[in-house]
């Protein structure tokens, strides 16, 4: 590439922005997925050289003779990646284009390179965004995107510039807004289209590595009393949920949202009951959970984050639970586990809100769930002291609840260490005490229960209309088996605003989180049904507006209304015809010539390759001209375009048409020709070095101005001066 | 004379110019061109670069008769275009012709003359005769005006109006000369001798025919159509304040046309007319801003025509 005369030509933005075009699809790779950093290191520092070196315009002529055996080296890299490190055909691949991109980096040779380059960064985008399900993706894409045109500009430029097409191209702004508007007008249309007619499924789902997993830790198989402390000052987000059927302004609360429950107590610690696992029934995306059928039910929509365990959240009193989430397994017991970890899920449940009528047809817990560790008679005469009152489960549950309400206080430093201390002595302590000192009063007192874990309640974002859940929301409680269901039961006083971990979020906070809410539906995990959804909405909302205007137009009285359309109308086509007037009105008039005969296929399809092998300079730029230009390049064809243009010029030009054998001829020279400069690519490579070795290469006038062109060659290696 | 013979004729003709002015094919075949067009030369660059040796080869190379004027200060109209004398033998005025009377003029260093003695060409240019008090002359046929300016000296001299310039088919800068024809030059020092020895080979009659046969050239449509664009681009660019005449036009078909008989060819090439449309165009356009005449005013004209060439889709 021509260093010092481009730097003189291109504008030094330009010359940046190429540049760091050329090295953003690093940034996602390094900053989003789990790629080899050995390789991105390499990359970097070729980039950050290459850069140096250009900026200096430092000559390197020579070394282009190391780039055939850093490629070499590249590869049996990757191949050593792919039989003894990662293993993984994706890491090896993309450490190849590391390779290759580096090499690039620093030896660029024309600026084929730099498009290469360019693509390069593109792939390397592409590969960041089949594995990565974070927002900050799309701020890479828009800086990316603001870059690529930059970067675009300048290849141009210094493509003109090899060429010798003169100065960079001067910027027009009225032509480059309304290319702007145009593009984006047509853009969203585009966009709108393909949005109705291709099938989506949530990127959500083919989320693998390298793609960093973002685990959130939690409802292990058990928990004991220390495990929510660590927790509790855990600011990150777990969930986002949507109400789809909650009324405007109002906002959820009191939710117990539960991922796992816990039968077993062995004194200290709780764990799940052993039952084996059974495969949720399921009908397409719909997954039963509980075969009731109860009126009326509450739906959330639940966005998990990437979790390190699979539990599956569920509201109590879940019905049904839909979405695209592969095998889901149960135990029997209030357990959900998804068939696969770190991945983020989106799901919809529906549930019977608490107190809510339900029709019992379930068995009998079995006596698990009635089961005291040994050595709980004080237990069990606190039990009786209790509740020897009560006359029924819900009656006895009532009075159990209340027991925690008076001569306990709530404390995450002075804690008990155990159960029976929480009970007996200490009566200090956090949800975990006091969900398992519930349960195992109600088990002393005959009634089942066992205890749960999960998340409560949450903060309501009024910007997105959802719920944030947090993993400080994390809580434990216990659950009772009364009237036949499963009846949530929370001894642990509210503590509301009181909580030493409750924050509220900034207004910036707030929106932040909104914009990773939009992305994780919108772009994550958007699916087939909402595709639909959409689009079906899309339809009637269009449907409706036609019926609106329709009605305004139809109106009796809607003359006024009527005289206004059409007057709208008539400023939009005054508008387009004073445009289309304006832009008739150029410097230049436009098109070839008006009345000329179109040109036959054999010409045009010369005139099409020599154009796109960058030899129409300029619109001026004749064939004949253009025809010389390559031949310069290409000795061996100078017979044949020398025979080629006379019949050419006469066919097009001269004042009779060609007997037939002479047009046969004409078209047979052009595909000739034609076909010779497409095969010319690799061989005129070789060529052009070799010219610059033996002397001055050929020379080829140009006609019209006088000036002398001279063929391409590689610019690494012209002498100074 | 068929086209084969006029070929031949014109070869010779070029091949004897091209003895005494050497390595400037190209201009050469464009004075040729405009020659053949019947178009009037206005040869402009640094003294000692040739303008008048191309002059004279060409007129020598004609065997019809040739006058050379020297345009100073104080020349006069009458002067270049003759004068009414009384005859005190006939007791009547009769006419004694200028030197304007001939088959080719060399006006020699036209910008050093006053702006009267230039305008006394403007008749005899364009209509090819004269008109001296109530009487009016025919010029002879053929009927070429060649001139010379020195365009880097202005001192003292008087910038030839739009006017008179658009009488001009075409303006020809004769740069210095390449290496190589340089070195003959020094080397053989022929300047003096060899346009003398040039021996004419084209004789008035010859030329009127070659000149028909030159109008004869096909000019498509697509051609006329590129030649109007290439024009009206010249009226409608920002930097020009008068832009290219229906006159330049003109000239531009007539010019392309000879080139396009001077390389055998009976039809007119986008080539032809992008090499001629410099120099039949450049000195007809006048740019805002640039004092008239000088030396930047013509490079900065010969830009914009190029971009002007750049910037229209030529027929293919």
């Amino acid at each position: 590439m021509r260093r010092t005369e481009e730097r003189a030509r291109i504008p030094g933005a330009l010359w940046f922005s190429l540049r760091i075009h050329w090295a953003f699809g690093l940034l996602p790779l390094a900053f989003l997925t789990e790629i080899s950093r050995p390789g991105v290191a390499v990359a970097a520092a070729a980039f950050l050289a290459g850069a140096v070196l250009d900026w200096t315009s430092a000559p390197r002529g020579g070394w282009h003779r190391a780039a055939s055996p850093l490629l070499v080296v590249g590869a049996a890299a990757a191949a050593a990646d792919l039989a003894w490190g990662s293993r993984d055909l994706l890491t090896s691949v993309s450490l190849l284009l590391l390779g290759i991109q580096s090499i690039k980096f620093l030896l660029p040779k024309s600026p084929r390179d730099g498009w290469q380059l360019c693509a390069i960064s593109f792939l390397e985008f592409l590969a960041a965004a089949a594995s990565t399900t974070e927002i900050r993706f799309a701020a890479f894409l828009f800086l990316f995107l603001g870059l690529s045109a930059g970067a675009m500009w300048a290849l141009q430029a210094e493509e003109a510039a090899d060429t010798g097409g003169g100065a960079v191209p001067r910027a027009r702004p009225g032509f480059a807004v309304l290319l702007l508007l145009l593009s984006a007008v047509a853009g969203f249309c585009m966009t709108a289209v393909l949005f109705a007619v291709t099938p989506r499924v949530g990127i959500g789902q083919f989320l693998r590595r390298p793609g960093t997993r973002v685990g959130i830790a939690g409802f292990s198989d058990a928990i004991s009393l220390r495990d929510v402390t660590s927790v509790k000052a855990d600011r990150r987000v777990v969930a986002r949920i949507e109400f789809p059927e909650l009324a405007a302004g109002v906002s959820p609360s009191g939710l117990y949202l539960r991922g796992a429950t816990y039968a077993r107590f062995d004194g200290t610690k709780w764990s799940r009951a052993e039952s084996p696992l059974e495969t949720v029934p399921k009908a397409g995306s719909h997954y039963s959970l509980s075969p009731q059928a109860v009126v009326p039910l509450s739906s959330a929509e639940i966005f998990l984050e990437p979790m390190s365990h699979s539990a599956l959240f569920v509201y109590a009193g879940a019905i049904s639970v839909e979405g695209a989430l592969g095998e889901i397994r149960t135990d029997g017991g209030g357990n959900y586990l998804l068939p696969a970890k770190g991945s983020a899920v989106r799901y919809r449940v529906r549930f019977a809100p608490a107190g809510s009528a339900r029709r019992n047809r379930s068995a009998n817990p079995d006596g698990s769930y009635l089961s005291l560790p040994p050595g709980s008679d004080g237990i069990r005469e606190l039990a009786i002291q209790a509740t020897s009152r009560a006359a029924s489960d819900a009656e006895r549950a009532e009075l159990a609840r209340r027991f925690f309400q008076s001569g306990f206080r709530y404390s995450l430093t002075d804690a008990a260490s155990s159960v029976e201390e929480f009970l007996f002595r200490k009566r200090a302590g956090y949800c975990e005490h006091y969900a398992a000192g519930l349960t195992l009063l109600l088990r002393a007192a005959g009634v089942p229960a066992r205890v749960a874990a999960g998340y409560l309640g949450g903060e309501w974002s009024d910007v997105g209309k959802y719920l944030i859940v947090r993993q400080s929301d994390a809580h434990a409680w216990t659950e009772a088996w009364i009237g036949g269901r499963w009846v949530t039961l929370d001894a642990t006083p509210p503590l509301g605003e009181d909580s030493p971990f409750f924050a509220r979020t900034g207004t910036i906070g707030m929106y932040l989180d909104w914009s990773r809410q939009r992305w994780n539906k919108y772009v994550v995990n958007y699916s087939l049904a909402m595709q639909a959804e959409a689009v079906s909405g899309g339809w009637f909302a269009l449907r409706r507006a036609t019926m609106r205007i329709r009605g305004a137009i139809g109106m009796p009285a809607g003359n006024l209304a009527r005289g206004g359309f059409a007057v709208g109308m008539a400023a939009v086509a005054l508008l387009l015809a004073w445009r289309t007037g304006r832009s008739g009105a150029s410097r230049y008039p436009r098109g070839t010539s008006e009345g000329d005969s179109p040109l036959p296929r054999p010409y045009a399809r010369l005139f099409r390759r020599l154009s796109s092998a960058g030899r129409r300079r300029s619109p001026g730029t004749l064939l004949e001209e253009m025809l010389l230009a390559a031949v310069g390049e290409n000795p061996h064809l100078l017979p044949d375009a020398t025979r080629f243009l006379p019949l050419y010029n006469r066919d097009r030009f001269g004042p009779r048409p060609l007997s037939s054998a002479e047009s046969t001829e004409a078209a047979r020279l052009a595909n000739l020709l034609r076909r010779g400069l497409i095969s010319r690519r690799s061989s005129s490579q070789i060529r052009s070095t070799a010219s610059f070795e033996n002397g001055p290469a050929i020379a080829v006038d140009r006609p019209a101005n006088g000036r002398r062109v001279h063929p391409r060659r590689p610019e690494a290696g012209r002498p100074k001066g | 004379m068929d086209s084969q013979e006029a070929l031949a004729l014109l070869s010779r003709l070029r091949s004897n110019v091209e003895t005494v002015l050497l390595g400037k094919s190209k201009e050469v075949e464009l004075a040729l061109a405009s020659f053949l067009a019947g178009g009037h030369i206005l040869l402009e660059d640094i003294p000692g670069t040739g303008k008048t040796t191309l002059a004279r080869a060409i007129s020598a190379s004609i065997s019809g008769t040739f006058r050379r004027i020297q345009f100073t200060s104080d020349l006069l109209p009458q002067d270049v275009v003759g004068v009414h004398i009384f005859d005190a033998d006939k007791r009547s005025f009769t006419f004694s012709p200028g030197p304007l009377f001939a088959n080719i003029v060399l006006a020699d260093e036209i910008n050093r003359s006053n702006p009267r003695a230039q305008s006394a060409l403007l008749e005899a240019m364009s209509e090819r005769q004269v008109s001296v008090d109530t009487k009016t002359y025919p010029l002879p046929d053929p009927f070429l005006v060649i001139a010379t300016q020195n365009p880097f000296e202005l001192h003292g001299t008087y910038p030839l109006p739009e006017s008179q310039l658009d009488r001009f088919n075409l303006r020809l800068r004769l740069s210095y000369p390449d290496r190589e024809s340089e070195l003959r030059l020094i080397r053989e020092n022929t300047l003096a001798t060899s346009r003398d020895g040039l021996l004419p080979v084209l004789v008035p009659e010859q030329v009127r025919h070659l000149r028909a046969l030159v109008e004869r050239v096909t000019v498509r449509d697509s051609i006329v159509s590129y030649i109007y664009r290439i024009v009206e681009a010249t009226r409608r660019h920002p930097l020009v304040r008068l832009g290219a005449s229906p006159r330049g036009a003109i000239g531009v078909k007539g010019t392309s046309q000879g080139l396009a008989f001077l390389s055998g060819r009976d039809f007119v090439t986008p080539g032809d007319v992008r090499r001629t449309a410099p120099a039949v165009l450049c000195h007809r356009i006048f740019l805002a801003g640039e004092p008239a005449g000088g030396a930047p005013e013509a490079e900065a004209g010969e830009a914009i025509l190029s971009e002007i060439l750049e910037a229209i889709p030529a027929p293919v």
